[in-house]
């Protein structure tokens, strides 16, 4: 039976089937317990499982990350909420250096199980140091997966696959997906971690997005498609490890390719898969790859600036036509 | 430096080959290992190879002539500059002098070494008129056999791109001149048959053999229950693994040929040549006859690859496309079993020194420690070349064989 959920609702799904299934599973971040949660992911979770369970931490993401790797050592399952992927960034040593590093380190004595919830992206008006996306960052770590679900179908499925994960696991949401609608089957299905997901067929173009851009490049391909131009949209769903094959296959019936990032693009991850897209499938091109990514600025807090660096329907309409004539 | 392509020998009795379609054309640039032409021998139309890198300077035959095996058929070159050749010369070929020569030239002129890389598969073409093409275009290009000069790019910039070689493609298309192909016949009380190729080639192959080659032969009865057993099991646990009764078999063959590497050999007429890698033939029957065409380097392989690289080959064979080095059988294996066989035996396909004939697996009464019980029996039949091997060898090959697929596991922990 479908069932239409928000992409908060069906998170908070997820959690609470984790908490119930798993008596060492907990739930820790800043204001998770008795204000909900800043996006409201953990609104009364608290009074369902009590404050053991539900952890209020203090201010600091460096000891919440370092918990998390902690109990997930001894056996704990933890979910850590960062409250922005921004303030993941004074967290990176525990989370590179010690999470990712724990099984390598300890000869597989130890692993650290665990997962590390945060939200990426702007649009919100939240100026230049909470509007970011460092998602490409931590998916160039060795020791570390990346999710990051751009549907509410997805991020229940990704959520339950990764909770079973044996190593580290960082699940991207976006901020301005919680509110996002759409279908979830009530009977339980999982989404494996590293596959990506063809979310519109189409033979002339592909056009390869993860998380906020998808949403977008299914509206581009419609409005593309009046103008003849039949673009196939692929779901990148899984940072690390990627689906290089869905997307070569796909390259290889289009024979074009362009990727839509809201990262910034220098070093971003549409370099990655561009790289490895000529190195693996150069003889399928008709043309250069293109890359449409956030304008390489901080990020200005008037929303008139604000949604000119952040990828848009026109400016990726308009690239892509340029692209076809390049 | 220049390198020769020759008709290659496709089989022990081919004596010429139609060059059917060029893959490649002058100036395409190669590695060893491409595609470079089809070739028609009275077996089948097969794809050679180059075993070269560079580009090709000349094409010696057009598609359609016949050349003898072993003459040249076009002539390949490591650098570029070396073919573009004086078109008024009026030569055929290059030969190892005048391509030399042309070197010499180049030296003499002093041309420089950061000179563009010529990668355009044109030949007549200066380095300022450099043909701008996709990537996907230019494969499709060479595979195609389409030549660039012709095009006009549409793209970008002039650019080739895919779709205007698709258009050419299309344009070609009627004048393409398709692989015959002879139907199914349907056989009339009283009619009389022409020999395909393949039928002539069969009844040469095989009158040969039979005239010349000593034959005797060797049967025994393999219990192939066990066997049967555990293909169910590997089967259940591994349900794509698809192995049948004939990849049993096969590596039963393979692991008793490494065994016995006489059985691996050819006679010569001084000599007998025992052969480097062990290239399993598998009789197939096709449209119009039969071909023996082999896993070549079976030696390395496990059960799973033999299994799937007889589907393979099976199935590349009923379309027509194996490659040359797949007409290189050193041992064969007929398998009937699939037709309530009970005892056959075969011909040896020269130069092969053996083949074995395998019938169906048949329940049958049989007696295992003084009682009578039902179990899974096939009868196997060795052929040998008694120039090369005795009876004692046969029996104790034979018995090998059986060996292996009696006591399975050892088909599958190799």
């Amino acid at each position: 039976m479908p069932n239409v959920l928000t992409y908060r609702e069906a998170l908070t799904k997820g959690i609470r089937e984790a908490l119930i299934d798993n008596d060492d599973c907990f739930l820790m971040g800043e204001d998770v317990g008795a204000y909900g949660g800043a996006y409201a992911v953990s609104k009364g979770l608290l009074e369902e499982f009590g404050p053991k369970r539900i952890v209020d931490s203090p201010l600091s993401e460096s000891a919440i990350v370092g918990l998390g790797t902690g109990s997930s050592m001894v056996g704990l399952k933890p979910i850590i909420e960062i409250m922005t992927i921004n303030f993941l960034l004074v967290a990176l040593d525990q989370l590179v250096n010690h999470a990712a590093k724990i099984r390598y380190m300890s000869a597989n004595q130890y692993a650290a199980p665990f997962m590390v919830r945060t939200v990426t992206g702007g649009g919100a008006q939240l100026g230049a140091t909470h509007s970011q996306c460092f998602e490409p960052w931590l998916a160039s770590v060795p020791g570390l997966k990346v999710v990051a679900p751009s549907s509410p179908y997805d991020a229940l499925g990704l959520f339950r696959s990764a909770i079973k994960e044996k190593d580290p696991i960082v699940f991207v949401e976006h901020i301005l997906l919680y509110g996002s609608k759409g279908i979830v089957d009530e009977d339980y299905y999982e989404i494996p971690i590293g596959k990506a997901n063809v979310v519109r067929s189409g033979d002339n173009l592909t056009l390869v997005a993860y998380s906020k851009m998808v949403p977008l490049c299914i509206e581009v391909a419609n409005t593309l498609e009046e103008q003849g131009i039949d673009v196939e949209v692929i779901d990148l769903r899984s940072l690390r490890p990627w689906d290089k094959e869905t997307i070569i296959n796909s390259v290889n019936k289009t024979n074009r390719l362009v990727i839509v990032e809201e990262a910034w693009r220098s070093g971003g991850f549409g370099a990655e898969i561009a790289s490895t897209v000529q190195e693996e499938a150069f003889d399928s091109l008709d043309g250069p790859i293109g890359r449409v990514g956030g304008l390489e600025v901080p990020m200005p807090y008037t929303s008139v600036l604000e949604s000119q660096v952040i990828p848009s329907k026109d400016r990726i309409i308009e690239y892509i036509h340029q692209n076809l004539n390049t | 430096m220049s390198d020769n392509i020759v008709m290659p020998q496709m089989g022990y009795d081919m004596k010429e080959g139609t060059l059917v379609r060029w893959l490649v054309k002058e100036g395409s640039s190669l590695k060893r290992g491409d595609p470079i032409a089809e070739i028609e021998t009275d077996k089948a139309v097969v794809e050679i190879e180059s075993y070269f890198t560079g580009f090709i300077g000349k094409i010696l035959i057009n598609e359609g002539e016949s050349a003898e095996v072993g003459s040249s058929i076009a002539v390949v070159v490591k650098d570029m500059n070396e073919s573009v050749s004086d078109p008024s010369s009026g030569t055929n070929t290059i030969s190892e002098e005048s391509s030399s020569k042309v070197n010499e030239k180049n030296t003499a002129k002093n041309i420089p070494v950061d000179q563009p890389p010529v990668d355009i598969p044109v030949v007549d073409q200066s380095p300022s008129e450099k043909i701008k093409i996709s990537p996907v275009a230019e494969k499709l290009a060479i595979e195609q056999g389409i030549d660039l000069n012709k095009i006009n790019g549409t793209g970008p910039g002039g650019r080739i791109t895919k779709a205007d070689i698709e258009a050419q493609v299309s344009n070609n298309k009627p004048t393409e001149q398709p692989v015959a192909k002879t139907p199914p016949q349907t056989v009339l009380p009283g009619e009389n048959i022409p020999l395909s190729t393949t039928r002539s080639a069969i009844a040469r192959i095989t009158a040969q053999s039979k005239n010349g080659i000593p034959h005797f032969y060797v049967s025994m009865s393999i219990d192939m229950t066990d066997a049967l057993v555990m293909r169910q099991q590997y089967g259940k646990l591994y349900p794509n693994s698809g192995i049948t009764v004939n990849s049993l078999v096969l590596m039963a063959v393979k692991l008793a040929l490494i065994d016995y590497p006489i059985f691996n050999s050819s006679f010569r007429e001084d000599h007998i040549e025992v052969k480097p890698d062990i290239n399993l033939g598998i009789a197939i029957s096709v449209d119009d006859g039969l071909i023996v065409p082999a896993i070549t380097q079976a030696q390395d392989l496990s059960i799973i690859e033999i299994s799937s690289a007889a589907r393979d080959l099976a199935k590349r064979a009923k379309e027509g496309k194996l490659r040359q080095e797949e007409y290189s059988g050193t041992f064969s294996v007929s398998n009937l079993g699939m037709f309530a066989v009970d005892d056959f035996n075969a011909i040896i396909l020269p130069p092969q020194v053996g083949v074995l004939a395998v019938s169906s697996v048949i329940k049958r009464p049989v007696v295992i420690d003084d009682k009578i019980v039902i179990r899974e029996i096939m009868n196997v039949q060795l052929s040998s070349d008694h120039r090369v091997i005795d009876g004692v060898d046969a029996a104790k090959f034979a018995k090998q064989i059986k060996d292996y697929l009696e006591m399975p596991i050892s088909l599958f922990v190799s």
